[in-house]
């Protein structure tokens, strides 16, 4: 590896460290100072989270400096599709047990309840 | 690496271990989702809000993206044949990962002395399995990393090391984005959402 490849290198690892150094407090102090809250944060919070996966995986585990066909790119992608299917489909599940196992919140509350009592 | 070019048999223990990670992937995927689905569950004890101190967890996260940077560091001197700065990048990094370990052990040892251990309720249930799941892959990685530092010691750098190196920083820089997931959905939705 040449010296000037080598510092190319390292200006790259400088400049993903600083935007993840960035990221993170820019996380930290809107939700501890309390400068937004609630939907907005949320939302504030997943797309910096997401900003930060991204340099971490382009700069630190040079996703897209793989040459073709690329099978690491592809299996990653696919993962995440898969991972997404899991967890997104379980809060989704779950967000709607209730109805569908046709119970109101109320008598799910009390059936809970009596299942409990029964212990595990 | 776009500067290294890497042999047959480097590129492949890659993948192979790309596809072990994406696997890992999965499982923090499921520890999510029941963390997510439980973390109302408190059955009258803390809430998230309630046990979540925020500045240490900063100073982890502080601590584990500087570890990712000092590997990623470590790997291309290695390649450019600087061993001394690279195992000066190795010990530094660590040093990160023991610092990121202890708070989270001291987080551990707080919330169970104050009677809040994964007994008490569904939520510190999932919450213990979820970032105790991380801290073991941590632990994993530190001594994967104690071991190669002593095999260095031992033989020196050969092309069997060099591709051993690498694949333990993919596996940390791994770990980081792990971490960066919990920070957010765990520490910071705990706190603020």
């Amino acid at each position: 590896m040449s010296e000037s490849a080598y510092k190319k290198a390292l200006y790259r690892y400088c400049g993903g460290f600083i935007a993840a150094l960035v990221l993170v407090y820019a996380m930290y102090f809107t939700t501890v100072n309390g400068w937004l809250s609630g939907a907005p944060l949320a939302a504030l919070l997943l797309g910096l989270a997401l900003v930060q996966f991204g340099v971490q995986m382009v700069v630190f585990l040079h996703v897209f400096d793989e040459a073709k066909p690329r099978w690491t790119l592809w299996s990653i992608i696919y993962s995440f599709v898969m991972l997404l299917i899991i967890v997104l489909a379980s809060l989704w599940i779950m967000a709607n047990l209730n109805y569908n196992m046709h119970m109101t919140p109320e008598q799910m509350e009390q059936y809970m309840l009596e299942q409990n009592k029964k212990g595990f | 690496m776009s500067a290294h070019v890497m042999g047959e048999r480097e590129s492949t223990a890659r993948f192979g271990f790309w596809l072990y990670l994406l696997s890992d992937v999965m499982i923090f995927g499921a520890l999510f989702a029941t963390f997510m689905i439980l973390r109302g569950g408190t059955a009258g004890g803390p809430t998230d809000a309630d046990i979540i101190e925020p500045f240490p967890v900063l100073l982890q996260t502080l601590a584990l993206l500087a570890s990712s940077f000092t590997v990623a560091v470590a790997v291309l001197a290695a390649r450019a044949g600087k061993l001394q700065t690279m195992k000066l990048y190795l010990w530094a990094t660590f040093l990160l990962g023991a610092t990121f370990l202890g708070l989270e052990l001291a987080e551990f040892i707080n919330l169970v002395g104050e009677g809040h251990s994964w007994r008490e309720s569904a939520f510190l249930s999932s919450f213990f399995a979820l970032v105790g799941t991380h801290g073991l892959h941590i632990t994993i990685g530190l001594l994967w990393l104690v071991v190669w530092l002593a095999y260095y010691q031992k033989r020196g750098m050969n092309d069997g090391m060099q591709r051993r190196l690498g694949l333990f920083a993919l596996f940390w820089h791994f770990l980081d984005i792990i971490w960066i997931w919990l920070f957010t959905i765990v520490y910071m939705f705990g706190v603020g959402v």
